[in-house]
Parts: C-alpha cells; sequence; structure tokens
C-alpha cells in the first residue's frame, strides 16, 4: 500500500515542508470535504498549481496528493448524490447504498490515515509512495 | 503507466469485493419482514398474476387503460413514488374489486371501474392500494399468515397449482387488518391531496359500498375492506380540515368510457 523507495536527489527543506504541505492541504479540507467532496479537491488542486514551478519532489508530491484527492472526490460525490436521491429524490433506502456509505467512509478512512502518515514523513525527507496514485503521478509528473 | 493501470483494476475491484460484501448484511431490514427477499417476492407475483391470467381477460379497451395509466402516474408523480416501479393490471370481470399483489403489483378489475362513480372515486381506491404497498402490508400479511417457509416453498411452485389459486383467493378475498386498511387510507389522503385530487369521493365510494353490504350485488371489495362506514367518516373529518381547492380529474365522460 505505502512505499519509501529512495528519490532521485535530496531535497532540500524548502521542497519538503511545501511536499508536506501539501498533504496536510487535503487533510484540513477533508473535514468539510466529506458532505462537499468538491471543496478537499479545491483546496488540494489550488495547492498544486501554486507549486507547479516548483522543485520536482515538491510537484511530485502535490500531484500525488491531488490525484488521491480527485478520485475521492468521485467515491464522496457518489455518496452525496446517492444521499441526495435517497431523501429528496426517488431513491430507497437500501443495503446498497448503506454498504457504499460505509466503503467510502472506510476509503476516505484510510485515505485520512495515509495522509498523516506521508506529511510527517516527507517533512522528515522521507520519499512515499502509494499503491495507484505512485505509478500514476511518476507517469504525469515530469522532472 | 502500466503498473498503474493493474493496480487501478486491483483497487476497483477491491472496492467492489468490499461494497458487494456490505451490502449482504440486511442493514434496513429490506428482505422484509422476516428473511424473504425481493425476488422471492416478486416472483410469487408474477406466479398470482399468471394465475390470474388463467382465470381472467386482460382488459384491453386502450381508452380506458389510458385513464388507469394516467391516474396511477398522477398519483405516483405528486408522491415521490416511483410510477414504473408499481405495475397496474387491469382484468376484465364484473367483480367489484380491487388488490395488491406481492412485488408491487396492484390489480383491477373492471367491476370496479364501472361501480365507481367517476375517475376520482376510482383514484381514491387506487391511491388506497397504493398506500399498502408503500407500507409493505401485502408481505406483512402473507409473512403472518403462511410465514417464509412456504413462501420461498411457493415461489418455486407453477400458475394453476392449487395452492396458489387458493393463496390469490385469500389475498383477493380477504381483509387486511384493520389497522392496516386504516393506514393505507391515510397514505391515500395524503396522496390524493398532494396529487391536487379530492379525498371526499374516496369517502363517498367507501361510504357507498358500505350501503351495498345487505344488498344483492355485493362489492368484493367491502369483504376486503371492512367498516367502510367508519372509515367514510373518518376521510370526511379530514377532508373537512382541508381548505384546497380541487380541480376535477378526468374532463371526459367517465360514464361513457365504462361502457
Amino acid at each position: 500500500m505505502i512505499q519509501h523507495p529512495p528519490f532521485p536527489y535530496q531535497p532540500p527543506e524548502a521542497e519538503l515542508e511545501k511536499a508536506s504541505n501539501s498533504y496536510l492541504m487535503s487533510l484540513i479540507a477533508i473535514m468539510v470535504g466529506m458532505p462537499m467532496p468538491i471543496v478537499n479537491l479545491l483546496a488540494t488542486g489550488i495547492f498544486f498549481l501554486g507549486n507547479r514551478r516548483g522543485g520536482y519532489f515538491t510537484r511530485w508530491h502535490c500531484t500525488q496528493a491531488m490525484l488521491s484527492q480527485i478520485t475521492i472526490f468521485f467515491v464522496n460525490a457518489g455518496a452525496v448524490g446517492w444521499t441526495l436521491y435517497v431523501f429528496f429524490g426517488a431513491g430507497e433506502l437500501s443495503n446498497y447504498y448503506i454498504a457504499y456509505l460505509i466503503t467510502a467512509l472506510l476509503i476516505n478512512l484510510l485515505e485520512f490515515i495515509m495522509t498523516i502518515y506521508t506529511a510527517v514523513k516527507t517533512r522528515r525527507g522521507v520519499h512515499v509512495e502509494w499503491w495507484f496514485w505512485g505509478p500514476m503521478t511518476h507517469a504525469l509528473c515530469r522532472k | 503507466m502500466k503498473k498503474a493501470v493493474l493496480q487501478f483494476l486491483i483497487s476497483l475491484l477491491l472496492f467492489a469485493a468490499i461494497w458487494f460484501g456490505l451490502s449482504r448484511i440486511d442493514f434496513v431490514g429490506e428482505s422484509t419482514t422476516e428473511s424473504i427477499g425481493r425476488e422471492t417476492e416478486r416472483r410469487i407475483g408474477d406466479l398470482l398474476l399468471k394465475q390470474l391470467d388463467l382465470k381472467y381477460q386482460r382488459a384491453y379497451d386502450d381508452s380506458l387503460l389510458a385513464v388507469v395509466d394516467m391516474i396511477h402516474r398522477r398519483i405516483c408523480e405528486a408522491n415521490g413514488l416511483d410510477p414504473d416501479s408499481i405495475s397496474v393490471h387491469v382484468f376484465e370481470t364484473s367483480t367489484i374489486n380491487a388488490a395488491v399483489l406481492p412485488g408491487r403489483n396492484v390489480i383491477i378489475f373492471t367491476g370496479l371501474l364501472q361501480f365507481a362513480e367517476n375517475a376520482e372515486e376510482f383514484a381514491g381506491v387506487h391511491a388506497h392500494e397504493l398506500g399498502h404497498i408503500a407500507e409493505n402490508h401485502v408481505m406483512e400479511r402473507m409473512m403472518s399468515e403462511f410465514g417464509t417457509t412456504l413462501l420461498i416453498m411457493m415461489s418455486g411452485m407453477d400458475a394453476g397449482s392449487e395452492v396458489i389459486a387458493n393463496i390469490l383467493r385469500i389475498l383477493t378475498t380477504t381483509a387486511f387488518s384493520r389497522e392496516q386498511e386504516r393506514e393505507a387510507d391515510r397514505a391515500a389522503i395524503t396522496y390524493l391531496e398532494e396529487a391536487g385530487i379530492d379525498p371526499v369521493h374516496l369517502g363517498n365510494f367507501l361510504l357507498r359500498i358500505s350501503t351495498r353490504e345487505s344488498g344483492r350485488r355485493v362489492p368484493e371489495w367491502v369483504s376486503t375492506h371492512p367498516d367502510s362506514r367508519a372509515r367514510a367518516a373518518e376521510i370526511f373529518e379530514k377532508r373537512g380540515e382541508m381548505d384546497a381547492e380541487f380541480e376535477p380529474l378526468y374532463d371526459g365522460d367517465w360514464e361513457a368510457l365504462m361502457r
């Protein structure tokens, strides 16, 4: 789920702080993001855009944080949309709906733990790559 | 990128597995009163409909079916019910009856449509039957009368068998509990008001059939819906508390339609 491969260079202190902040950004927004998933994505997206000219380490971690938020956005948007459909539309309170909510909650919880862990590790200069989002970031983030 | 795609697919599968696994837990008591599934309910409903098809012809008058459908949709759409999730079946018979079958099916006999003096009276009866569906009365009743085991066995039987014929007879000729009838009445009043249909006509209908209880042609709907007079009085009382004005539901000639 989480790997610590060596990074091509030892990032300077300023890069470590920005990389760590990219995770903290989504962490702060996650509280609001459960009922309004777009907030998470916006917060991380704005931080990503602000650092797109930064060092490779910063950009790499901003990209990983943003990609994870995009995924969580779709999962949470599904939960919010389904909830609105159940309570204000013609949707029924079903086992599938409750199961989806629990699954979404588990994913959010896992992402929350991974985010805290990664924010701390990157601040200390340890490069952290997540399952799926790590390889995706490698494919998208140029040196 | 290949690694990312592979990991994405594995994550997706894991997500689906957790979701599906959790959905097997009965959080909302969806599988009805004890543990009979929706699928079983639907199968029993289909069997009972087949049984009805063996006994009666389906109504084929397009204009009549269109009016029934219009009323059904109007009530459902005004009350957040999906009209397509409830099937309405009209059968040609002089029997004055309407009933609910498992699997969200409403059956209406043309005798009842002819007995109704206007579209609003039929709408009242239909709203009442929709109330039984919304409150899941039919499965509650079947569970208490037949039990889970028999219901599951029944779903594997064939139409035409004596058991199915008997169950159909019970469902179409015997009553729900008084409490269930009152619940369905309350739901009907709300449904009708939301749909802009005057509930007073349901009261009129109940009152009219109650006066026929000792008559020559006793409507079967009486035997399945007891206490008609008292229930009509309750409906009139509720109607008195409303200050809404209602437009006529059907601007065509109802009597001509029924001929």
